[in-house]
């Protein structure tokens, strides 16, 4: 069975965008014949690392590559070595390759309007810190958001208490809407305003910038972003499909983003 | 419970039990190993010598020096050994890779069982296995075992296999197949089991906390969880809820009872209602047969979801079924915590978790006593290849504390 490789930055774990993006990929692949294998890696030497050893031990069909920068070394170090590979990037980076199109500005624009039709309050953007940050979209995000005053960033180390520390402070001084950029974050933060008598939405609202079964099977339904993730699995499955059968240039652009009303916010 | 473990005679139990100590202190000194386990200082010594030996056991530092002989700290070194967890689904195999430290290190997803037979996919299997050694770049040396998450496989070939125990795979010896294909020790348990392990290990849930996982592909098992181990019965058949009566009037279920679960909520038996509407069967193009059970399953569930009120309706169905089980389940074990799992539950999850929760909630016996928390498992997991990589490193590295099918 022929394989499609993936490298996963250890600080992907538990990202649930991530994680429906590969569920969708995999499906994909299995309706193709292929499979596919992922290696989480700790830092970009052991990714570039890892394709050499992927090219040199063989029977690695292709190769997808998350979170492209302008000028990356993986899509030289790739070509050189003569494997195939498609890549998710974002709408701001001109390409070459195979890809698939992420507009993280509009999912900013789609938060933004919902918020706008909502009684204004302060909004925090609750997040991980940002030079931890290397999963898809969340770097462009942060500095998209930096140039912004949508939000107040406020960064934390990647934990349920540390969240829901900053998601009280923030919230101290009167009703806010709170961002959590995990699902997980959100979920343990509803609980935990429940549990101090905390009205939410009235005091705080919750939104998850991921969205995943989590949101929706909490005990009130969490309003959440859905990014799109399995529609992008899909559509990157289908190009590096085609990539290894000699496409080297098209293109698709992810659907656009929206939010799914739940009745934290 | 006493913190000092009598440790039995053997020497293997010995050193496993030490380097269990050793893996749930996180760093630890000799001297306390010593008081922990009750053995002699010499002893301990010759055991972890044979842990750092084996590149089990890192010596990371030195504790504070207290005016005598400096005493260095021991951790487990989780890139020493790894273990493989495999999923057996018929819509998909997910092969998980983790370490000594049960870190996920990779994955491979590849097809599903489907309605091939044992004596072919096993030569797959094996073949797949050692392709994600050399893909992982992982010595085969290094790898302790392979734990296999089965059960529950409904093959759909025929009339008589209309079972999620189908018997072809069931009589088929797996186990001892695969062992002699791959040479690495082969652990085995059915998916609830293993899902429940799975959740175990990740949520970092105490042992003192018990809870039952709920598991759903073609049709249900539910895991149990107490006092931090897997609750097996006299033959290691704990948990087969798909043939809890829930309807004394119900359909025939192939079991021989009636009224089954798995006979009225399973995923055949949503299909079956669905393929009863012409019109929705048309709009999800659903096919009906067995071999695209997953298939049509899965539509009707993204459809509900999605809010489409015929599908959302015959999940609803279903989701009621499976609460008045667990309601059940909840009141014979007075358990306060539930997890969903499964690939059953991938789309259509929340509305489960919502009617079992409201119905849990009114009227568990135990509702004025405590709450009973129900929740989906990790989405983004796979718990049942977790729990059986879990189960080969409990199997092959703590053998004093093995969580195994009894034979």
């Amino acid at each position: 069975m022929s394989g499609i490789a993936l490298a996963i930055p250890a600080s992907g774990n538990g990202d649930h965008f991530l994680d429906s993006l590969v569920h969708a990929l995999a499906d994909l692949l299995i309706q193709n014949g292929m499979s596919l294998i992922t290696k989480v890696i700790a830092d970009g030497q052991s990714e570039e690392q890892l394709y050499r050893h992927w090219a040199r031990v063989g029977r690695i069909s292709g190769v997808v590559l998350l979170e492209v920068r302008a000028n990356d070394r993986r899509v030289k170090l790739l070509r050189s070595l003569g494997m195939p590979f498609a890549a998710v990037v974002d709408a701001t980076l001109d390409v070459d390759f195979p890809a698939v199109i992420v507009d993280l500005a509009a999912s900013i624009s789609v938060l933004r309007r919902f918020l706008a039709a909502r009684p204004h309050r302060r909004a925090f953007y609750i997040t991980r810190p940002v030079e931890r940050v290397t999963t898809l979209s969340n770097t462009a995000l942060i500095e998209a958001i930096a140039a912004d005053d949508l939000f107040d960033v406020v960064e934390t180390e990647h934990s349920v208490d540390a969240a829901l520390t900053a998601g009280s402070t923030a919230s101290a001084a009167g009703p806010v809407t709170l961002v959590f950029d995990s699902d997980v974050h959100a979920v343990a933060a509803l609980a935990a305003f429940h549990t101090r008598g905390i009205s939410v939405p009235e005091d705080v609202a919750i939104i998850s910038w991921t969205n995943s079964a989590l949101c929706q099977s909490a005990r009130r339904s969490i309003t959440a972003l859905d990014r799109r993730g399995s529609e992008i699995g899909t559509l990157i499955g289908a190009r590096i499909i085609d990539a290894i059968a000699g496409d080297q240039v098209s293109h698709d652009r992810a659907p656009e983003p929206f939010i799914i009303v739940g009745e934290t916010a | 419970m006493s913190s000092v473990r009598r440790l039995g005679p053997s020497s293997e139990n010995t050193r496993s039990a030490i380097l269990d100590m050793i893996r749930s202190s996180g760093t630890v000194s000799r001297i306390e190993l010593a008081e922990m386990s009750g053995l002699t200082a010499t002893s301990i010594t010759r055991i972890v010598k044979s842990l750092i030996e084996d590149n089990l056991v890192v010596e990371t530092g030195f504790g504070d020096p207290t005016g005598g002989k400096r005493r260095s700290i021991l951790e487990l070194n989780p890139q020493a050994r790894f273990a493989v967890g495999l999923a057996l689904d018929d819509a998909r195999l997910t092969y998980v890779v983790a370490n000594l430290g049960g870190n996920v290190v990779g994955q491979l997803v590849s097809a599903g069982l489907g309605q091939k037979t044992p004596s072919i996919e096993i030569v797959r299997i094996a073949e797949e296995l050692k392709q994600l050694f050399t893909q992982l770049d992982i010595p085969v040396s290094h790898v302790v075992g392979v734990g296999l998450a089965g059960a529950g496989l409904d093959l759909g070939a025929g009339a008589e296999r209309l079972s999620v125990t189908a018997d072809e795979w069931d009589s088929f010896a797996i186990q001892e197949a695969l062992e002699s294909r791959i040479g690495l020790p082969v652990v085995r348990d059915n998916d609830a089991a293993c899902a429940a392990l799975g959740q175990f290990w990740v949520g970092r849930i105490p042992a003192t906390q018990d809870f039952a996982t709920l598991y759903m592909s073609n049709g249900f098992g539910l895991g149990l969880m107490v006092g931090g181990g897997v609750s097996r019965g006299a033959s290691s058949n704990v948990g087969e809820i798909g043939h809890m009566v829930v309807d004394i009037n119900g359909p025939d279920c192939w079991c021989g009872s009636r009224g089954c679960l798995e006979a009225v909520a399973a995923p055949r038996a949503i299909v079956a209602k669905a393929m009863r509407n012409r019109g929705l069967s048309t709009e999800l193009d659903l096919h009906g047969g067995d071999n695209k059970l997953r298939h049509d399953y899965n539509a009707i569930a993204r459809a509900a979801a999605s809010g489409e009120p015929r599908a959302t309706a015959l999940i609803e169905q279903s989701a009621q079924f499976v609460a008045a089980a667990i309601l059940s389940v909840v009141n014979v074990l007075d358990l306060d915590r539930v997890y969903l799992a499964g690939p059953g539950f991938a789309d259509a999850g929340a509305i489960y978790v919502r009617l079992i929760r409201d119905l849990v909630s009114r009227l568990a016996r135990t509702r004025s006593v405590h709450g009973v928390a129900v929740e989906l498992s990790d989405p983004g997991l796979d718990p049942a290849a977790l729990g059986a990589a879990t189960l080969a490193l409990q199997h092959t590295l703590i053998p004093h504390k093995r969580f195994e099918r009894q034979r």
